[in-house]
């Protein structure tokens, strides 16, 4: 019930927006990487992206990763976990899209900024761990959060990390 | 079959990993032609060290192992430096299978250089107080030599390998030849204090480590330079900054020209003549194509590491020898020890707020072991050492996500508490019950019958973990530590990777396998220099000692040979 209410209360107040879609020339579109265990298009693929964009925004960082953060978590998922959790990350994928398609009759990439925030509060208050909505919520966080804090920026800049310290201090001031 | 003649060597040397490349460095330098035998891939120092310089963020799985590979290989997957980044130098549960009569994780590096590429790089001397023990406690026999047979060849190894540590002065753990230490850090200085105005017999020192921090002639012959502090060991050092066998032994031997290295060589046995009553030579499966060879020496050193060094010796057969190589008193592979490292006390520190630590360490502090040094003290047998460290982290906030997540990951940052931590390394005693033998029924890919363990902890490590958990607590305490937590971690034998003998040396043939040159007490050519040679297991960090025997057995092997002896 708490769900529905707040799906309701976030249709509401997002009623009115809308997106008029852009036409682009015709691309040969790059191929999305393969994940073996993952069954996940193009559109999931950039959706990915797009959400890990709106957990952890970094418009004004220069961040340089090898890849791309969509490819990163999705790396991180086929390889690192069981065949389980790789379903359980696909299926939470899809509620995350139909969710927001049957209570929005919208996207996630089409909902108003302040709309997918709160969505995503919605999202974070979820307490059934079995919940798959809630493992891809988390598990998209965890990883967006370990690309940025794993990167060259992060840690040269915010942890104090050298490649080559080429010494010790052990007592230096703060 | 080869041509016996295409096949003759003055020395064989099983295994090229910290102590074979002692050995076989050891031979080439005097002129010996040796053959040194490696049962995995050659490791070539700087070309073979595939990840040296990779980046954090260059790993696909940030350094993760893969699930399915954690999953099909449990018992690698659980020791600490089984990572992304230095995976390839360890044997996968799967590639080379033992039987498990008891719980063993077994630890190994099949390659040119063995786990030297991978160790913890901690080097310690035994003092006559670990010699002395088994004869002083009535545990296992009396070693044959004492620290003085050994003493100048630690220096020896020492002055090989770069040692940076410090002169402590203490009876229970000799110095040596050291190189410059790097800092204790101010917690690390703080418990030290805190100890010795509480305890008159507990030391807190730096951990001596074969790292370069000084440059010396020797060196830069054996183009290595400084350790630049990197903490990224395992993967093998672009500078030659820590002591491996692959930068430092290998090259060095293959210079004389008297080297034969001979990578994918699987030591099926040791040949015996009945009418020469002496070992001739190996028989080597290829590793490739399954092939037989023979290979003949005069001398043969066994340094496949601990429980392989018993396999292979076991393995070797004959009419003479029924029950494996110089096993007339039935002993070979029983007596088997290792080095207790389950337990682990943590905490915090909540001083020194205005205090941090920059740049990067190869080691730690070190804790000798105080109990039962010079009588017995305690309701167990012999003592522990400990490692012990400090050290603070940046205080990140990773909270939320949306733009507070951004917020507070771009905030500038404080410093959390310290940290503070220490770990265990108890002594084990050697029991007839802790043995290797080989499996009845399970063979490996080349026919030849799998090593079964049946090691396990005894009544004596219970006591141990229990007291080094009262100790450490308040002496924890007494330092102004707080959130003192205990854990036993449970783990299973062998994840200590300080597996020890099973070939040991003592003065009697009927109750040992080597005398006190750790020569085969009935195979007088054949020689076993590593951790299967170990008749008790003291609580230092077992490969300094190995060194110092190997170096030191093939010395008089040498001499020997020039007497014709040998």
């Amino acid at each position: 019930m708490k769900r529905r209410q707040a799906l309701r209360n976030i249709v509401v107040v997002s009623a009115g927006v809308v997106i008029f879609p852009t036409c682009k020339p015709t691309e040969q579109p790059i191929p999305i990487p393969v994940f073996d265990n993952l069954s996940i298009d193009r559109t999931q693929f950039n959706l990915i992206e797009e959400f890990a964009n709106i957990l952890l925004p970094l418009e004004n960082v220069e961040v340089s990763n090898p890849e791309p953060t969509n490819e990163f978590i999705l790396n991180m998922v086929n390889d690192c976990h069981p065949v389980d959790d790789c379903e359980k990350y696909v299926e939470g994928l899809k509620e995350f899209n139909e969710t927001i398609q049957e209570n929005f009759n919208n996207t996630f990439t089409e909902l108003a900024p302040d709309k997918k925030l709160e969505f995503l509060e919605y999202l974070s208050e979820i307490k059934d761990n079995k919940n798959p909505l809630k493992f891809f919520f988390d598990t998209t966080l965890r990883y967006t959060k370990q690309h940025f804090t794993g990167s060259d920026y992060f840690l040269t800049n915010h942890l104090d990390w050298k490649f080559l310290p080429g010494d010790y201090k052990g007592c230096e001031p703060v | 079959m080869s041509d016996k003649t295409d096949h003759h060597f003055d020395t064989i040397v099983i295994g090229a990993g910290m102590s074979g490349g002692w050995a076989a460095k050891e031979f080439c330098d005097n002129g010996l032609k040796t053959l040194l035998l490696e049962r995995g891939r050659d490791v070539k120092h700087l070309t073979d060290y595939p990840t040296t310089n990779m980046q954090p963020w260059e790993f696909k799985h940030r350094n993760k192992v893969p699930y399915e590979i954690q999953k099909d290989n449990p018992v690698i997957s659980r020791c600490y430096a089984y990572n992304e980044d230095a995976m390839h130098f360890f044997v996968k549960d799967t590639d080379h299978e033992y039987v498990q009569e008891k719980p063993f994780d077994w630890i190994r590096g099949y390659q040119v250089g063995g786990k030297s590429i991978m160790w913890a790089r901690q080097v310690q001397r035994w003092s006559d107080y670990d010699f002395e023990g088994p004869a002083r406690d009535g545990f296992a026999v009396d070693w044959p030599i004492r620290y003085k047979d050994l003493e100048n060849w630690y220096t020896y190894v020492e002055r090989f390998v770069g040692v940076s540590g410090n002169y402590d002065g203490l009876d229970t753990l000799p110095d040596g030849e050291f190189l410059k230490a790097w800092d204790l850090n101010c917690v690390e200085q703080h418990f030290q204090k805190s100890v010795k105005e509480n305890y008159k017999k507990r030391h807190v020192i730096y951990g001596r480590c074969a790292h370069l921090t000084e440059s010396k002639e020797i060196f830069v012959k054996q183009g290595r330079a400084l350790c630049q502090a990197r903490n990224l060991c395992q993967r093998g050092c672009p500078f030659g900054g820590y002591f491996n066998a692959n930068s430092t032994l290998i090259p060095w031997a293959e210079k004389t020209g008297n080297l034969t290295l001979r990578p994918h060589s699987i030591v099926h046995s040791i040949i015996f003549d009945e009418k020469e009553n002496r070992a001739i030579g190996v028989r080597v499966i290829d590793a490739d194509t399954k092939e037989t060879t023979e290979y003949f020496a005069k001398i043969i050193f066994v340094n496949a590491a601990t429980l392989n060094t018993n396999a292979i010796l076991l393995q070797s057969t004959s009419d003479r020898f029924p029950n494996g190589l110089g096993n007339d008193n039935g002993l070979l592979g029983k007596y088997v020890g290792f080095h207790n490292y389950r337990a682990k006390v943590n905490a915090e520190y909540h001083g020194h707020k205005d205090i941090r630590t920059i740049g990067g360490r190869a080691t730690s502090a070190y804790i000798p072991r105080f109990r039962n040094i010079h009588k017995q003290e305690t309701n167990f047998l012999r003592g522990y050492a400990a490692g012990f460290w400090a050290g603070r982290n940046r205080d990140v906030n990773g909270k939320g996500f949306g733009e507070e997540l951004t917020k507070n990951l771009l905030a500038e940052k404080g410093f959390k508490p310290w940290y503070v931590g220490s770990h265990m390394m108890g002594e084990t005693i050697p029991k007839e019950s802790n043995y290797v033998e080989l499996d009845e029924f399970q063979k490996d890919d080349y026919g030849i019958p799998s090593l079964k363990i049946s090691i396990d902890y005894d009544d004596n490590d219970e006591k141990m973990i229990q007291d080094y958990f009262e100790q450490f607590t308040a002496m924890f305490k007494k330092a102004g530590f707080t959130n003192i937590t205990t854990r036993d971690t449970k783990q299973a034998p062998g994840l200590d990777i300080h597996e020890m003998g099973g070939v040991r040396m003592g003065h009697d043939p009927k109750t040992s396998l080597l005398n006190k040159w750790n020569q085969m007490h009935e195979c007088k050519n054949v020689f076993v220099t590593d951790g299967a040679c170990m008749t008790s297991m003291a609580t230092q960090n077992p490969s300094l000692t190995f060194m110092a025997l190997t170096a030191r057995a093939a010395n008089y092997a040498m001499d020997e040979m020039k007497k014709g002896e040998l």
